[in-house]
């Protein structure tokens, strides 16, 4: 929300910090200030006020003017083509010169030949909010030939404040609300000056309401009353100016001061055409419902909004009349002929008001501060301030008593009191803050404060402007920000300490990604989202590629490839991530890319060299097409995507229950080894892990089967062979006893052994080097 | 064939006389043949004799023909390498500024690294380090974390919703309300104080969702350090204590840090935290905005509807609760322009580091 400095300071006269000082004090105290805005530096000096004295067709082109411009001690001719410009109007004029927000330069130009000198500006090209409708039409007592930043009462700064960090406060959307924290931040006692509102018991006339709630719910207070003598004008220039520095437009005297008094003292008000609303002239009725299913209501710009049931609207007998706290009807609003008002001022039901905002999309100035619950105080506060300005500025008359509904909830005259524990507050902080300084920020914050229990206890009764301090917390946070954050020295937490491990799963992570960037994988991070239909839709995805979440790690590693293909030949790239099946996984991806390499063995020769470091025996996996299996259950899958790429990816959760990390030390024999080469012819049917096994029970002996040679027999050598659907297969083997010295006898008769079963079992064929 | 100790010492030493005098490759090549090859070698001749010898002396020779035969191979492979790199030395001129073999070692995702250190740190301050699930339930992602439905903090988050195709596999009931991409870590402080009664510390450190779009430096994908600590006496002044020390440890140094009033729903009261900027020292620059500060991080003290949510007794505890984006924190350390880099899957990046 925006702040101006000159306001904040009416409500704090002898203030003498200045704009920067005040962000400081806040930013330590209240609030985040975002920025700090000097007006005066905002628009160019060289934007003057004009008024325009005639308007002429350009000769060359229909759809632009030239516009004769009187800039008080000088005329100018501009051509323009606004359609919204009268003679007689003041507007913005930016002359030779002139830089714009944007950057651009106003330079002497010829349009279609006819020369122009500066030009006529909106509100937009200015800066100032995004009405780009036409020119920017200024009020006609801007002083003529002034510098636009004066005119429009540029002589402020404006503090920034962002609304989230202050989501808890609704009483700080508005200048009072922030001044006040001003005056209790001061070191001395700062006069603050209180605005002149009328008394509502004062208020009395002829004309008659009669307010119905029937929701109160929904609606815990409203006030109405009936005002006459009012004459629709536009607002003064300084109400005007005010307003829109701020961010809102101005509209008319009226609907300004509704606006201006939500930007002074926070409540957001509503102004009614009574001669619209009512049926006889004498009298009105407002009620307060919920409406119809499906019932419509054409609102202020003229859209129509089709509201549900428990959508809340101020309607009079026949049709609603209002969106309660967030749109006026059509039908029901101020208009240039207006000459009796209803004001209402109100408290509707955050939630609620919040939920219909959301859904019809309209997000206003008004539900930004009822939806954070405001305090019930304000309705009174915000309706007689209205009362005031509207007598001032306007002569206007009330004509009628004010109207009140109070739910009794809603009216009480005291919020209940806190009781404050001091030795509690202690503890909290973790360390002592003396209770005369307790006492001091409290009573600085308007609440009144007793000694309870010889000054251990703080009797708290809180300001009506404050519902939201409700527990001990909310007090003390109160206390430290006011008492200096800065003064709280840090102290180590003391408590017993437990030992921390990191979890198995964290570890298995490391383990994983050492195991892999050893062999030369790089990790990538890809998102959770994808465009392949998968178990989990989300409802609200950013944009149509990203509607469901992935359950498989491996299109995005391929596209990763893919798009580094453009800056590196062979790379190899893994992801940690999770998968959606419908249920949450880890999983280990990979991809390797390597050309003229047998990227699929090399994949497969990482993953056991990741079972081995991970004490898993490789020679439980059973690798098929369709997957990684171990003990019958799929684990992963590995396969070649293109001769480009092999990817893999592997289940995370099991290789925590599986792994091994403690390793086991087999006794290292005496006796030499003994190393012997065998070769074979054999039938593509048969698998390299069936002769494995085959031969790894033959004999105790042997130590270790090592295959260093596949090839499948070349066309040419198979049909000298005669040999078809088969290849080669040349291993070595290592024999080594734990006994003794093996005889070379003892080996041969094992090897015997092997190439007959090997015949026999796989009419396999020895085959000579 | 008898085959004695002393016979196979005196092969062994006529070898290395030989093995001295040889002066290029193949003259030792040919020594291999006469002593170690397979046909006509001497030490290969005993090896083969030693099955006629009596059982009892077997071992003992057998294993000293082996230990001597290994020798002499090494002194035959030591002689070689000695020759060809005399070679080179007379010859050629090392040259020392050629680079050396180019040997790959993957590299791990700048924001693993980051993740790792901020464990250890926390690790070694006591904290335990957990993950939990992305998606989450409105109920653990909001509703405990005093955010009820209707509140407008709740846009201090853009949600993620999720519908799954079987929602009985993702355990989530009827009262934990929609499901979606966790918006934070914090609903692992309702999880974990769930699970558990103080004292606890614990960090979570994860992904997280907002529903966003991206940009420079906004990312709808983003990591998340969320630490807490509960028990009966835990403080402000633990909780300033402890980012202190976070932030000087992560830094490697000295750091200032600066509190301010904030908002969030679940702690009450809330905290922005700035720390002093290392880039400047404080004075003032680009990085921080000539402010002198960086504001980095948001905390506060556990609200009491949040011990409420999980069931813990009423006023009975008190704790912190702190929360940093990884991203930010990562991009500020290392001057990263674009914060899209970390989803690029790109090498030229991911190499960087
Ligand atoms: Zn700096």
């Amino acid at each position: 929300m925006l702040f101006s400095y000159n306001w904040l300071k009416e409500f704090l006269p002898d203030l003498k910090k200045t704009p920067q000082e005040v962000a400081q004090f806040l930013n330590q105290c209240v609030a985040n200030v975002e920025k700090i805005r000097n007006l005066k530096e905002e628009i160019d000096s060289r934007v003057i006020v004009g008024q325009i004295l005639e308007i002429k067709k350009h000769p060359q082109a229909d759809k632009l003017n030239l516009v004769k411009v009187d800039l008080g001690n000088k005329t100018t001719t501009v051509v323009c083509g606004a359609s919204n410009i009268k003679e007689g109007q003041r507007v913005p004029l930016a002359q030779e010169g002139t830089e714009l927000p944007s950057g651009d330069i106003i330079k002497k130009v010829k349009i279609r030949g006819i020369e122009s000198r500066g030009m006529l500006c909106s509100a937009r090209e200015l800066g100032l909010g995004s009405d780009h409708q036409g020119i920017f039409i200024l009020p006609s007592d801007a002083p003529l030939g002034q510098i636009l930043v004066k005119a429009l009462g540029f002589n402020d700064y404006l503090l920034e404040i962002e609304n989230k960090s202050i989501t808890h406060r609704s009483d700080l959307f508005n200048h009072r609300g922030l001044a006040r924290e001003i005056r209790a931040g001061a070191g001395k006692n700062l006069r603050f000056q209180n605005l002149k509102t009328v008394p509502l018991d004062t208020c009395a006339g002829p004309l008659k309401l009669d307010l119905k709630n029937k929701a109160p719910d929904l609606c815990s207070r409203y006030l109405a009353v009936i005002l006459d003598n009012i004459r629709i004008e536009p607002s003064p220039l300084v109400m005007q100016n005010r307003l829109r520095n701020l961010g809102i437009q101005p509209i008319n005297n009226v609907v300004d001061i509704m606006n201006y008094v939500m930007l002074e003292s926070g409540q957001p008000l509503h102004a009614f055409d009574f001669d619209k609303i009512s049926e006889d002239k004498k009298q009105a009725q407002i009620v307060i419902r919920r409406a119809q299913s499906q019932e419509k209501m054409v609102a202020l710009h003229q859209e129509e909004h089709v509201l549900e049931k428990e959508d809340l609207v101020i309607a009079n007998s026949k049709t609603p009349l209002a969106l309660a706290g967030l749109i006026g009807g059509k039908d029901s609003g101020i208009d240039s002929n207006t000459q009796r008002i209803v004001i209402e001022s109100a408290n509707f039901n955050p939630i609620n008001l919040r939920r219909t905002s959301w859904r019809l999309g309209l997000r206003t100035e008004a539900v930004l501060r009822f939806e954070k619950g405001l305090p019930l105080i304000f309705t009174e506060s915000g309706l007689g301030r209205s009362l005031y300005l509207l007598q001032k500025m306007l002569g206007a008359r009330v004509a009628s008593s004010v109207y009140n509904f109070s739910e009794k909830s809603a009216n009480k005259k005291v919020l209940p009191s806190l009781l404050f524990d001091i030795e509690k507050l202690e503890k909290f902080v973790g360390q002592k803050i003396p209770s005369s300084q307790i006492t001091r920020i409290l009573e600085k914050l308007d609440c009144q404060v007793t000694e309870r229990k010889k000054g251990k206890l703080l009797q708290v009764q809180l300001p009506l402007h404050r519902p939201d301090l409700l527990a001990f917390e909310d007090l003390a946070e109160e206390v430290i920000r006011l008492y200096g954050l800065e003064k709280i020295k840090p102290q180590p937490i003391k408590a017993f300490l437990e030992p921390t491990l990191l979890s198995p799963e964290l570890k298995l992570r490391k383990k994983v990604s050492q195991v892999l960037r050893a062999c030369g994988f790089d990790e990538v991070y890809n998102y959770a989202f994808t465009d392949q239909p998968g178990k989990v839709k989300v409802i609200n995805p950013l944009n149509s590629n990203q509607g469901y979440l992935k359950k498989s790690l491996q299109a995005d590693l391929i596209k990763n490839a893919e798009q580094n293909l453009a800056n590196f030949q062979q790379f190899k790239i893994f992801e940690i991530g999770k998968i959606f099946d419908p249920q949450e996984k880890i999983k280990i991806g990979g991809l390797i890319c390597a050309p003229e390499k047998d990227i699929f063995q090399e994949a497969k020769g990482v993953l056991e060299l990741l079972w081995e470091e991970l004490g898993i025996d490789k020679q439980k996996f059973d690798y098929q097409e369709k997957g990684i299996y171990l003990g019958g259950k799929k684990r992963g899958e590995l396969r070649l995507v293109s001769d480009q790429f092999a990817v893999f990816e592997i289940d995370f959760a099991f290789l925590i229950k599986e792994q091994n990390l403690v390793k086991k030390y087999s006794l290292i024999s005496p006796y030499p080894p003994v190393k012997r080469d065998l070769a074979f012819l054999i039938d593509q049917k048969y698998s390299w892990a069936e002769i494995f096994r085959e031969i790894k029970t033959i004999s105790p002996l042997i130590k270790a089967v090592e295959l260093f040679d596949v090839f499948d027999l070349s066309d040419h050598q198979k049909k000298i062979e005669g040999q078809k659907e088969k290849r080669s297969l040349a291993f070595h083997l290592i024999y080594q006893s734990k006994e003794k010295t093996l005889e070379s006898k003892e080996v041969e008769k094992v090897q015997k052994i092997i190439i007959n079963k090997l015949k026999q079992k796989f009419k396999a064929e020895l085959r000579n080097f | 064939m008898i085959i004695t100790p002393s016979q196979i010492k005196e092969i062994k030493k006529e070898a290395e006389r030989e093995i001295e005098k040889a002066q290029d490759v193949l003259s030792l090549d040919n020594l291999w043949k006469k002593y170690l090859g397979r046909k006509e070698g001497k030490m290969n001749d005993i090896l083969r004799g030693i099955k006629d010898l009596p059982l009892d002396q077997r071992p003992q020779i057998g294993a000293l023909a082996n230990q001597v035969s290994q020798k002499l191979e090494e002194k035959i492979n030591q002689a070689k390498e000695k020759i060809s790199q005399g070679k080179n030395k007379s010859s050629v001129k090392r040259d020392f500024t050629l680079p050396g073999r180019k040997i790959d070692l993957g590299h791990e995702h700048p924001l693993t690294q980051m993740r790792w250190k901020v464990a250890e740190i926390f690790s070694s301050l006591g904290f335990e380090i957990l993950d939990g699930p992305e998606m989450e339930t409105e109920y653990y992602n909001f509703e405990a974390l005093n955010i009820p439905d209707g509140h407008p903090a709740r846009d201090m988050w853009d949600t993620f919703f999720l519908k799954g195709f079987s929602q009985k596999k993702i355990k989530t009931t009827e009262s934990e309300g929609k499901l979606l991409l966790r918006t934070h870590t914090s609903p692992m402080q309702i999880r974990f104080m769930e699970k558990r009664q103080p004292p606890l510390r614990a960090c979570v450190i994860g992904r997280c969702f907002r529903n966003e779009a991206t940009d420079v430096s906004h990312e709808h994908t983003l990591y998340q350090v969320e630490g807490f600590c509960v028990d009966e006496d835990i403080n402000v002044s633990n909780l300033i204590h402890t980012l202190r020390s976070f932030l000087s440890l992560l830094f490697g140094q000295e750091v200032k840090i600066r509190l301010r009033p904030s908002y969030f729903p679940f702690t009450e009261p809330s905290f922005e935290v700035d720390f002093s900027c290392l880039n400047c020292g404080g004075r003032g620059c680009s990085v921080c905005g000539q402010s002198g500060w960086v504001e980095m991080l948001g905390c506060g003290m556990i609200h009491p509807r949040v011990y409420e949510a999980i069931g813990y007794p009423a006023g009975k505890y008190q704790g912190f609760a702190f929360g940093i984006g990884l991203d930010r924190l990562l991009m500020m350390l290392r001057q990263i322009d674009d914060i899209r880099w970390f989803h690029s899957g790109d090498l030229r990046f991911i190499r960087q580091f």
